[in-house]
This record gives structure tokens, sequence and C-alpha cells, in this order.
């Protein structure tokens, strides 16, 4: 009788292990995760980018799938890739996906034969989400058919506008239009009427006993610094221009290499346009060096803009600026 | 155990004379800071920062403590309406107003003036700040 009960009591102890290892395995047959890569203001133009994991042990993946509540812009969609770093540093892609198409604002990406992988989301930030916030909704189908998903929380895209690599150069196309975001030859202004729309001139001289270089006026500056530069008839804008010589914008670097980022990079956001105020800033800056920015606002204060000097050479610069209408 | 006691006494009124003697040794002004026994009162240096957070002098400004003056040349085509100063001064010392924030110094014919407060207080000393802007030769 006693060895009897000995084998119940193993039996129904070997059973309940059975048991509680079994729910254990249901409950981890599909497995998603997300991280956002990009860092910095969400602007139209630039790209929003997700990497999302997922892993089926036993089934293997089918499928993946995310739905972003306003469509992308040309361009968004899943990368057919799944990354791995090599001894160098370097990502190194493996194709694990086939069939990577987007439908609006729905796009997926079919897997050939894999268990886990690592795929990238590109969410082109399109013109109509100025301003707006998009959220996304990653989900993951493996082949017995179960579905997870994730919900990304909101990403709010800034009203900035930015526009990077604007060749100037002194006595041609030097005139600039925060509004345009757009650098234009003295013919150009008139012949399109933008006397109006110039907020400032880009000038370079050497002048002898003061540091004068590189510098931007307005086209109402006094005229002890112009020093030349010619102002289109009719431009009479005083602008608001300030220096800065700390703030680097990772977003309006062109090459990493070239461009000094003591202090580190940072971020212009639509809450520094929003409370930056100028004070008592005059209407022009002189002696501007690569790395170098200036925060400049339109005679009327409607307009802001960030700008950034990617290089200078003699008479002639790159700028990249971030415009915020006020 | 009556020597004990005593013993112990004695500790307790060592303590609380050395705490009262620590409160009374320096009290503090209106902005938290110690009154000292320094008499010292003087600027040592003086700079002006423009909003790039650069130096706007040409060269490093000139102080007379004799005359409490300081005396410099900013940079052609400075703003002069919108300039951060600091200094350095004795130890112990305080400046009135307060430097550090974004002052006006764009009336040259009326210099601003700082004043330099020794460590206990005392002794004050009104340096005046004569700035002549550097124009093309």
């Amino acid at each position: 009788m006693k060895r009897r009960y000995f084998i119940l009591m193993a039996l129904f102890m070997a059973s309940g292990l059975i048991l509680s290892s079994c729910s254990e395995e249901d409950e981890t047959t599909l497995f998603n995760d997300l991280i956002k890569k990009t860092v910095g203001p969400n602007i139209v133009g630039n790209e929003i980018q997700f990497a999302y994991i997922m892993a089926a042990p036993y089934s293997g993946l089918d499928a993946a799938y995310v739905e972003a509540s306003i469509p992308g812009a040309n361009g968004t969609g899943f990368e057919p890739y799944s990354y791995y770093t090599n001894s160098s540093g370097q990502d190194i892609g493996v194709t694990v996906a086939i069939d990577c198409t987007t439908t609006g604002g729905k796009s997926q990406a079919i897997f050939i034969d894999t268990l886990a992988a690592t795929l990238r989301y590109h969410y082109i930030i399109p013109e109509e989400a100025k301003g707006k916030s998009v959220s996304f909704t990653f989900s993951c189908k493996g082949k017995d058919g179960k579905f997870v998903t994730y919900q990304v929380e909101d990403q709010k895209v800034s009203k900035i506008q930015m526009r990077k690599g604007i060749v100037i150069s002194s006595g041609n196309r030097c005139y600039l239009s925060l509004k345009n975001m757009a650098a234009y030859t003295l013919q150009e202004v008139q012949e399109q009427g933008l006397t109006d729309k110039i907020d400032l001139i880009y000038n370079y001289k050497v002048v002898t006993g003061v540091s004068y270089g590189h510098s931007f006026l307005s086209p109402g500056s006094p005229s002890e610094f112009m020093e030349g530069a010619v102002v289109p008839a009719g431009a009479n804008n005083i602008s608001k221009v300030e220096k800065q010589v700390y703030t680097f914008d990772r977003q309006l670097v062109i090459d990493p290499s070239k461009e000094p980022s003591s202090g580190g990079y940072s971020f212009v956001d639509d809450i520094d346009f929003d409370t930056y105020k100028p004070g008592a800033a005059l209407s022009y800056v002189l002696n501007m060096a690569r790395g170098e920015s200036v925060w400049v606002i339109s005679a009327d204060g409607k307009q802001k803009a960030f700008v950034q000097v990617n290089s200078v050479a003699a008479g002639t610069m790159t700028v990249s600026l971030k415009s915020y209408e006020m | 155990m009556k020597r004990h006691n005593y013993i112990i006494f004695l500790l307790f009124l060592l303590i609380i004379g050395s705490m009262a003697a620590c409160e009374s040794d320096y009290p503090m002004d209106e902005n938290d800071l110690l009154i000292t026994n320094r008499s010292e009162c003087a600027l040592t240096s003086f700079e002006l920062l423009g909003s790039d957070h650069r130096t706007v002098f040409v060269s490093a400004a000139v102080i007379d403590t004799i005359a409490q003056t300081v005396t410099g040349a900013v940079k052609y085509g400075t703003n002069l309406a919108k300039l951060k100063p600091s200094c350095g001064h004795s130890i112990d010392a305080i400046i009135t107003p307060e430097m550090g924030v974004w002052t006006d110094f764009s009336d040259l014919a009326n210099p601003k003036e700082y004043t330099v407060v020794s460590g206990n207080r005392k002794i004050r000393k009104t340096y005046k700040i004569f700035l002549t802007v550097q124009t093309k030769p």
C-alpha cells in the first residue's frame, strides 16, 4: 500500500512538472521588440528609422507588417536585410525577406526562411505630416499563423523646414531668402521680384586692420558695414542676426569629418525656435567661419532660421539651414 | 560614578561652546555669502563676451586699481547693446550690480559702473568701464 502511494505521488509530481513546462513554451513562440534608430527632430523630407526585432524559434517567421497613420513619402518601407556587425564595426546585410512593398500607409516584408530577424523600416516624412503626429503599428506573423504587434509611441513631426548644401558666393549668388531657403543672384532677385524676400546678403572682403571676412548683412544694414555689397534696388529688410559658436546642429552637417563639433553635436528643435528671443541683436554679423552659425529673424518677425556654415573658401561658402515660420 | 558624570557634563559644555563659536565666526549676507575679515577690495580681471560667448576685446582690458577704471577696445562691429560681463576680484569680495547677464554698454558717454565690496563688507570701490570701438584704419 505504501509503495503504491509513493508511485502515485511520483506520477502526480511528474505530470505537474510536464504541464508547467508546456505552458511556458506556448507563451514564447513569437517575440517582437522595437528600437527607434533616428534621433533629433522629425523633419519633412528626413526619415524616421526603426529596427523591428522578431523571433519565432519554433515555427519560423512568415511576414512583418507596419501601418503608419499618415502614408510616408517615396522611399518608405522595409529593407529586406537583417544586419550583423563584422569585426571592423561595419553593418553587413543578409537578405532574409522578399517582396518588401508599401501601399499607402501599409508596408510589408515576406520572409524567405528564417527563425529570427531584425528588419529596418524607413519612414520618409511627407509634407502632409508637418506639425502633426504619426503613429506606427508594427506586427509580425509566424508560420503557425500567430500574430504579435508593437504599438509605437506617436511621433511628433516638426514644423521646421530644412535645406542642406546651399552654395553662396560673394557678389554673385549671395542673396538669401529664409522663407524660400534659397540663394539668388542679383539678376534673379530682380527678374523674379524677390526684393522684399531677401533677408541676408553674403559678403566677403579682407579689410585691413579689422576682422570682416565672411559676413552676413541685412539689405538695410548700416552702409559702413556693407563693404561694397550691392543691395538690390528696393530691398531694405532689416533682419536680426546673431552669431552662435558652440551650437553644432547634427542634421545640418554635410561632412562630419571636416566640420568641427567641439562640445558635441546638438539638434535645433521646434522649442528652440519658439523660445529664442534675440533681444538687442544687430542686423549683421562679421567674420564667420566654418562650423559657426547664426540665428536670423526676418524683418517682419514671421520667419526664423538657424544657418550653419559647412565650409568656407575665399569669396564662397556652403551653408545649411533650418527655417521656421512663426 | 560621580567623577564619570562630571566628565560627561564637561564634554557636553565643550560641544555646546564650540557650536556657538562656529555660528558667530562668519555671519552671512543677504545672498547667503560669508562675511569674512578680509578688507581687500579690487578688480583683478574684466571680460566682455558677445552673443557667441567669445571675448569682444581686441586685447585684454586694462584695470587701473588706483583710478578705479577698466579700459578696453572692442572689436569692429561689436554689438555693444548685448554683452555679458564677468570679472575676477579679491578673495571673498562681491560685485554689484550682478555680472554674467546680458547688459547694454552702448552708451559710451555714460560708462557702466561696477562696485567691488570687500569680504568684510566695509570697503566699497566703484570701477568705471570705459570702452572704445575698433575702427578701420
